[in-house]
């Protein structure tokens, strides 16, 4: 197929189907792809599911859809177009918006829907604050249009990965895609990106156990892989996990004694429930990060930070200890990063709410004095189906 | 029609394709991508952000449009 190309005969297009467009770009790395790759997050072609490939002729008419490569070469180069080419001229197309933009009124709540699109999808927007809200706000004020629940919870994710995150906007993302899937079942695109940070079972093949792989044979080969703006969650990564009965892990603090981190720490949880089955189970996100301007940041001399859960009418599929950094992870001495971790969680049978309780136990130090304690941070997690 | 093009194109990682590939046809007709229509004008950034593409542009040469996603 390279020749092909190389002879001008046919052109390569990627269009990828996911969140993160810096993953994609690693993917592409690592397996050298040469062509173009686009980034469709909002799913704006419609796709209901990939991988696909469609034949495209001179006049842009689809010509066939999952071809064989024999056919490539027997029929589909020598096809005349369907139609007369009419290729567009140079700087027709809007350079920074979407085409939809012009075809609607001024004024109409579709313009300035695709505006705001277009503002997210190109970057030309100074904050993503504006534009989202006008997605959130029509996909609320027509409830039965699952493309607009979907690409609500885009932008919501978007601004999560980025610095002007708010809090529950993860949370207002999966609520979203769960609303568009409930609209259109047979959407796995939508289905996929709830699957991505749903619970392990729910996930028919792992989603991103590629990257690590990626990143080990693109540096054999003497590259810098590319690096990813959103590290992967275990919730991402990792196929199965069978529910446990009972934990043989030990409590760090059961009396309660240590100091608590009150508003010097914050704890922030998602929820996200299986994309489908009956079973009520959930992947519970937590993100556990120093409150700006409180003067504290993680000390990293000492244990890392341990996450106890308790379950109260729920089951929990993980240790009820879990490390939010790994033991034997390298860090700075002193750091102020968000740190995630994630674990598999089901409703009791029967029960439509649950509780997970639980807290973290960390090292920290004040910016101000230069102490450094031991600290407890509560929190509880509300499942509910 | 099937897929051994797109596992020649993509050289993927077998788990990824074939799993998703299972787990629903292909049905790009609701969108309007269908066999002897106009592909719906696009205008797109590429993955790295440095330029747009928009398929109308593309027009007067064969073209083999990828969509897929590396999950």
């Amino acid at each position: 197929m390279r020749e092909l190309r190389e002879a001008g005969e046919l052109v390569v297009v990627g269009i990828t189907q996911e969140q993160h467009p810096d993953r994609c770009r690693l993917y592409a790395q690592w397996q050298e792809f040469d062509w173009p790759i686009l980034w469709d997050p909002f799913n704006l072609t419609g796709s209901k599911a990939v991988p696909v490939v469609l034949a495209i002729d001179e006049a842009g008419c689809v010509r066939a859809i999952g071809p064989e490569t024999a056919w490539i070469y027997d029929e589909f180069l020598g096809l005349e177009p369907l139609q007369a080419v009419a290729r567009s001229e140079a700087g027709s197309e809007p350079a920074n918006t979407l085409v939809e933009v012009a075809r609607h009124a001024p004024g109409s709540w579709e313009r300035d829907h695709y505006e705001a699109l277009s503002a997210l999808v190109w970057g030309t927007s100074e904050s993503l604050d504006g534009p989202l809200d006008v997605l959130a706000r029509h996909a609320a004020e027509r409830p039965a249009d699952a493309a607009l629940a979907f690409r609500a919870g885009v932008a919501h994710r978007l601004r999560y990965d980025s610095p002007a995150a708010r809090p529950q906007d993860f949370q207002a993302a999966v609520d979203h895609w769960r609303r568009a899937l409930e609209l259109r079942p047979d959407q796995y695109i939508w289905m996929r990106r709830i699957q991505q940070y749903g619970p392990r079972m729910d996930k028919p093949y792992p989603f991103y156990d590629w990257v690590e792989r990626a990143r080990s044979d693109v540096r054999a080969r003497g590259e810098t892989p590319i690096e990813l703006v959103a590290e992967l969650t275990p919730a991402e990564l990792s196929e199965k996990s069978a529910f446990r009965e009972a934990s043989t892990a030990t409590e760090p603090d059961p009396k309660g004694a240590l100091e608590r981190a009150g508003e010097r720490f914050a704890v922030e949880s998602t929820v996200a429930f299986a994309a489908r089955g009956a079973e009520p189970v959930a992947s519970v996100h937590l993100a556990l990060r120093p409150v700006p301007g409180a003067g504290y940041h993680w000390n990293n001399e000492a244990e890392p930070l341990r996450v106890w859960l308790a379950a109260d009418g729920v089951r929990l599929a993980e240790r009820s200890l879990v490390h939010a950094v790994e033991p034997g992870t390298t860090l700075e001495v002193n750091s102020d990063e968000t740190r995630r971790l994630s674990f598999d969680a089901a409703l009791e049978p029967g029960a439509s709410v649950g509780r997970v309780q639980g807290y973290a136990v960390f090292h920290a130090c004040d910016e101000a004095t230069g102490v450094c304690l031991v600290l407890r941070k509560d929190f509880e997690v509300r499942l509910e189906r | 029609m099937g897929y051994p093009l797109l596992l020649s194109l993509l050289s993927m990682t077998f788990v990824v394709v074939t799993a998703s590939s299972l787990e629903a046809s292909p049905d790009p007709q609701d969108a309007g991508w269908s066999v002897g229509r106009s592909v719906p004008d696009l205008r797109l950034p590429t993955i790295d952000g440095t330029r747009t593409i928009a398929l109308s542009e593309l027009r007067g040469t064969k073209l083999l449009l990828i969509q897929f996603a590396s999950w």
